[in-house]
């Protein structure tokens, strides 16, 4: 999946196609993921459209749209540290973001030998991403 | 394939880092710089608007005339891709162009800087990193006229630190080595060297199974290895020949790509006496690291009588520094009379205390202070007094402040990255005592706040404009405090790594005019109340040759508080009868000689 797609999921599981393209057809030819978000995307660095969407990014695509669109405010407690989470701060741009996701259940570490491991740089597939979109959902239904 | 540049110049090489010797592109000394910086305040968020208002503020304030001249435009602020191959502004963040940006910021009396990064891609992910693009870049950072540029290590190609390709430990160490065999026509039988056998130096390989492993330099962004004394290995062996004259060496060996195996081999003979290398390069993979095969036979030229064969990889450290070389040499040509600031940012994962003096006016030492950074919406973001990883201020400088023998005008400055003040987490008192460190540790200062929550006079004001804190970080003896006492149970506290912050540490530093600067933190989160006994003789003692003249035989000193500029006469003990102090509290004197 690239981010684009997911850009596209996100926006189609959350609140259908923007107006302007039912009202406006040619729009709609022109669907891009930036066309679909230019409201919260705009000035955010989520990598290019075509770029495969790596775990990190994911992340961080999750986390903005949580705060900017869905207006949910950060967990301040149950955070994962670095001896929790070996890898949390590899991608130290990412790493606010990946806590976020993390600490909210929307995705998960994985158990490598005896280190818990976030593994940012492994590609998302359709399923676990579309999988992470409807957890990060599911966080504004309960109210967490 | 793009690989590592070749290097046939020994001054990148490692036998190279402690000659002393900067690379004909360094720029000219300074003082560590001054200034605000946009990632702490606004991570990637950071707009034009914002970076006028904190020009702005820094006039207002007059933090300008206390020395915070430069203004940095860090990660976020290009457009994604390039275009036509060039780097160009975020249209939205940026909508006047960076031009613009470096004639409104040189308007105000200030400096400009920008960011960029040694990989393919900006740490935000910006695929506009400078690699291939050195001379492109270089024009168009000439165009926006900087005078300083922080270049970033993120999405480095050749190495499986943070952010890269976790293969690419394959360019970073040597496969493992069970043996090595010489041959030649002169001998008449091969000479085979067994794991068992030769010296492995540094700290990092060791044998195992019957052969060698991680042999190569480890990674030091996280702050858990110390920084001090010889970290990368080579296992080195002694043959002895007949004659001079080709000789041929191989290896067994079995090559892979995790932290300490890898791919990439390097084999120097005391014959080799420019930069090339009897052997520098891959050898051929093979199926697991435990697999071994023997290579090729390598043409190796031997004298007569015993000879030392070193094999190692230092690529990982070489191959930086080429890479930071290759963008200032690139900035020098078309700006040869530009007095630029070079910033090294590759996070202390290369040991940039060995080599970085020879390129940059500073390198980082760790990973970030903080990942938690402030927004364009208004969150100041978070600092931590202490944290098992490189977020916090006490996890910066108990690594920084035993770094001084690195740091000095002829070379350059450690660089505990950016300061946390003004940040949510972070109580006046830390506060204090964080400006404190940085003065006395004589790093760069950048402010990394919103400069509109500050007004002269407030408490943040009070701390980031001490001007007698400012006059310690850059006095012109440009010496970094040395660490001459510490409560923890140590035989040498200057070099000792310290990681428990369960404790008080007293530092040292000389500054111009026969003055000294003293500083005492309480690490812990608990007062100290206790008889500390620090007088001029151990501080002479401590600081040996650096200790000023002046104060030599004094019987009494004269000490001004640098934060209440209380002044006092003291002879014996520097520091009082019972020293009281809060917790992660801090006193910093200057002390000079009396009368």
């Amino acid at each position: 999946m690239t981010v684009g797609e997911f850009l596209l999921c996100l926006k189609e599981a959350a609140g259908g196609e923007p107006e302007s393209w039912k009202t406006k057809p040619e729009a709609a030819e022109n669907r891009t993921a930036k066309a679909a978000c230019t409201d919260w995307t705009a000035g955010e660095d989520f990598g290019a459209e075509g770029e495969v969407l790596l775990r990190k990014n994911c992340a961080r695509i999750l986390h903005r749209y949580l705060q900017k669109v869905m207006g949910v405010k950060d967990l301040t407690t149950g955070l994962p540290s670095y001896e929790e989470v070996r890898d949390i701060y590899d991608c130290r741009i990412c790493a606010p973001h990946v806590s976020q996701i993390l600490a909210r259940g929307i995705m998960e570490t994985e158990v490598r030998g005896s280190l818990q491991l976030f593994e940012g740089n492994r590609e998302v597939s359709r399923e676990d991403a579309l999988e992470y979109i409807h957890r990060m959902l599911q966080v504004q239904q309960e109210g967490r | 394939m793009d690989r590592p540049a070749g290097i046939t110049d020994n001054r990148y090489r490692f036998d190279a880092f402690s000659d002393g010797k900067r690379l004909p592109c360094r720029g000219k000394s300074r003082l560590p710089v001054m200034g605000w910086n946009s990632w702490n305040a606004y991570g990637s968020g950071n707009t034009e608007e914002l970076t006028k208002a904190m020009a702005e503020k820094l006039v207002e304030l007059g933090l300008d005339k206390l020395g915070y001249r430069y203004v940095v435009l860090d990660d976020g602020c290009y457009k994604p891709e390039r275009v036509d191959g060039k780097l160009v502004s975020e249209e939205v963040k940026f909508p006047s162009g960076f031009r613009h940006m470096s004639d409104f910021i040189h308007a105000k009396g200030l400096l400009f800087g920008m960011y960029n990064d040694i990989g393919s891609k900006l740490c935000s992910g910006a695929s506009v990193g400078t690699h291939g693009y050195e001379k492109a870049d270089a024009a168009l950072y000439k165009e926006w006229d900087i005078d300083f540029i922080k270049v970033d290590n993120c999405y480095y190609m050749w190495d499986n630190a943070t952010f890269s390709d976790p293969e690419n430990a394959k360019y970073v160490f040597t496969p493992n080595i069970r043996s090595a065999v010489i041959r030649g026509e002169n001998l008449k039988e091969e000479i085979t060297v067994s794991s068992d056998e030769g010296e492995l130096t540094g700290t990092r390989a060791s044998r195992k199974d019957g052969y060698i492993t991680y042999l190569g330099s480890y990674d030091g962004t996280s702050p858990e290895r110390t920084p001090i004394g010889l970290q990368s290995s080579e296992w080195v062996i002694c043959v002895d020949v007949p004659s001079d004259g080709n000789y041929r060496i191989a290896v067994l060996y079995a090559s892979g790509k995790e932290e300490g195996i890898g791919q990439w081999l390097q084999i120097r003979s005391e014959e080799d006496t420019t930069g090339v290398l009897t052997y520098d390069d891959f050898l051929p993979e093979t199926s697991t690291p435990t697999d071994f095969v023997w290579s090729k036979d390598i043409p190796i030229r031997l004298h007569a009588g015993k000879n030392t064969i070193r094999l190692m990889n230092h690529r990982r450290q070489e191959n930086t520094l080429t890479s930071y070389a290759t963008i200032l040499e690139a900035l020098r040509e078309v700006m040869p009379k530009k007095d630029i600031v070079f910033s090294i940012c590759e996070w202390g994962k290369t040991m940039p205390s060995d080599w970085g003096y020879k390129v940059g006016d500073s390198w980082r030492i760790l990973n970030d202070i903080t990942f938690d950074v402030g927004s364009a919406e208004g969150d100041p973001g978070t600092g931590k007094w202490e944290d098992p990883y490189t977020n916090s201020i006490t996890s910066q400088y108990n690594k920084c402040v035993i770094m001084d023998e690195f740091a000095g005008p002829d070379k350059g400055w450690n660089d505990p990255d950016m300061m946390m003040i003004g940040m949510n987490g972070l109580t006046d008192t830390m506060n204090r005592t964080h400006m404190s460190m940085w003065c006395m540790m004589n790093v760069p200062l950048m402010l990394g706040l919103d400069l509109r929550k500050v007004e002269k006079d407030d408490a943040i004001y009070s701390i980031i404009a001490n001007k007698d804190l400012i006059s310690i970080d850059q006095d012109p003896l440009g010496i970094q405090a040395k660490r001459i006492w510490t409560t923890y149970d140590c035989s040498d506290p200057s070099k000792e790594y310290i990681r428990d912050n369960h404790r008080a540490d007293v530092l040292a530093k000389p500054l111009s005019g026969g003055r000294l600067a003293i500083a005492v933190y309480n690490l812990s989160d608990e007062i100290i109340e206790e008889d500390i006994h620090i007088d001029l003789d151990l501080i002479a003692e401590k600081l040996g040759s650096a200790f000023p003249e002046e104060l030599k035989g004094a019987k009494a000193v004269r000490e001004r508080n640098v934060w209440t500029g209380e002044e006092s006469e003291v002879s014996g003990n520097l520091l009082g009868d019972l020293l009281v102090l809060d917790p992660h509290g801090n006193m910093t004197l200057i002390i000079e000689k009396a009368g």
